[in-house]
């Protein structure tokens, strides 16, 4: 293997298996600052030699001491032509707030493996809240801020300053207990939200709102709650687990609290058109109504009488029509019947000269069989009968074998 | 005709409340299956809405009070 080989397997190592982005704690030592800074970082048993391009130093924002703590964080690597192994640092910052910083970063993980970042934890703010609980230093610049930014938007939403220590001893747990006593007394307070707030300051400076206790308070507090802790570039635990957060306590109440200004002109809008749509109702009704008197029945009351009256003449004409001719059909039937009758009528016969014989019983004489010699019979003629005496009835020959 | 239900008395309503009953008045009147009588009253209902949610912004003076942060201080 040649040393260029070498040299970039070291590198390529280094590269592949060192964590990168890197943080290290340490002390400042043989700083050289001229363009670029070369300098050392090191604790009791160990030196890191480190480089820090002038671009990056210059965002650095300081220049550290011999043997001033710092945080330094980039990545490591091989840097072949020297043969040197070197730290070369991003972001460098003084030991204090770095600490606070790698602290804040922990706590952080920590709270949100625990889901008290989670989006399903954040609560709606209220659509118009009647009073809000402002958790912050009565003394502070933001509580003006509050007050003044609150008459501006609505003066029908009621403020409660919850007067806190916000920086400092005892801070944490006074914002902890203070949004734990406003949120189990809501009710009786008429408290709609919470707004926990205070301005700029530094990261010492703002804390509290970084505190654990804090956290708890916020993560089980059942009311809606708003956060706005120091500039916008400020962040804190706290406004990480709020349901929401603002920039400032400018913009924590305009959010809060909304405007009336153009709440006023949100009714008169819904008072235009609730006339317009009862006046529109109205015509409607009104039309129906023109609709209804216009018809001609409502004009001429008579005519239905009269219509009624020319249906029932209608209907009498049908009926006397009706019965004529039934009763003509029946008579004709019946005169037909009667030409019938009269055609088979036995005196209509005789009254063409035929005659017909009975016994004296009363029996018709139909067959030379139904007499014998010295019976009496009666023959009926057109006009009267005549009486006889039977003398020898004789067969006629050729019915003799009937 | 369903009954309609008991009505809250505007002046102890909230600005949501009298907002929200507003809105769904105005959703009936829209449908347009009231009749002439009651959409006067809905009307008037309305107006007594409108005049709740106006009374609440035109609150002249912002109620302001303090609480200190000892524990045993009462609220």
């Amino acid at each position: 293997m040649t040393v260029s080989e070498v040299a970039d397997l070291i590198r390529s190592t280094l590269e592949n298996h060192m964590p990168s982005p890197l943080r290290v704690i340490g002390q400042v030592s043989n700083l050289s600052n001229h363009k670029h800074w070369y300098f050392s970082l090191k604790d009791e048993q160990a030196v890191v030699s480190c480089v820090a391009w002038v671009s990056a130093a210059r965002s650095f924002g300081f220049v550290p001491a011999e043997g001033d703590e710092v945080v330094a964080t980039g990545h490591v690597t091989h840097y072949g032509p020297q043969g040197r192994t070197q730290f070369y640092v991003s972001r460098l910052e003084p030991v204090g707030a770095g600490a606070l910083e790698l602290k804040f970063r922990a706590m952080c993980d920590e709270l949100r493996r625990l889901g008290y970042f989670d989006a399903q934890h954040k609560k709606p703010m209220p659509v118009f809240p009647r009073r809000i609980a402002v958790i912050t230093s009565a003394g502070g610049a933001a509580v003006h801020d509050v007050i003044s930014t609150a008459a501006q938007r609505c003066r029908a939403v009621g403020l409660l300053i919850v007067d806190v220590r916000v920086q400092g001893d005892g801070a944490a747990e006074q914002v902890a207990a203070a949004i734990r006593r406003i949120d189990a007394d809501a009710r009786r307070l008429g408290i709609d939200a919470i707004l926990v707030t205070r301005g700029g300051g530094s990261v010492e400076d703002l804390w509290a709102f970084n505190e654990r206790v804090v956290a708890d308070a916020v993560h089980e507090c059942r009311l809606p709650l708003l956060a706005a802790i120091g500039h916008e570039s400020d962040t804190t635990v706290i406004e990480l687990v709020a349901d929401v957060r603002a920039a400032t306590p400018t913009q924590a109440v305009m959010r809060l609290i909304p405007s009336a200004d153009e709440l006023t002109g949100q009714l008169d809008h819904l008072d235009r058109r609730l006339r317009l749509l009862v006046r529109r109702h109205v015509e409607r009704h009104r039309q129906r109504l023109d609709t209804a008197a216009r018809s001609a029945l409502l004009r001429d009351p008579g005519a239905l009488v009269q219509q009624a009256r020319e249906r029932i003449a209608t209907l009498a004409g049908r009926l006397g029509r009706a019965t004529a001719v039934h009763v003509r059909r029946r008579r004709e039937r019946i005169e037909a019947l009667g030409r019938q009758l009269t055609a088979v009528d036995p005196h209509g016969v005789l009254a063409r000269g035929y005659s017909y014989t009975t016994t004296e019983s009363g029996a018709l004489v139909a067959s030379v069989k139904d007499v014998s010699d010295g019976d009496r019979i009666v023959t009926r003629l057109r006009d009267g009968s005549i009486d006889s005496v039977v003398k020898v009835p004789r067969m006629d020959l050729f019915d003799a074998d009937r | 005709m369903a009954k309609p239900k008991p009505r809250s008395k505007t002046e102890s309503m909230t600005y949501e409340q009298a907002l929200g009953e507003l809105e769904s008045l105005i959703d009936r009147i829209e449908q347009g299956e009231i009749g002439l009588e009651e959409s006067l009253n809905e009307y008037r209902r309305g107006a007594d809405l409108l005049k709740r949610c106006r009374g609440i912004l035109e609150t002249a003076e912002q109620q302001i009070e303090e609480l200190t942060a000892d524990p045993d201080a009462n609220l």
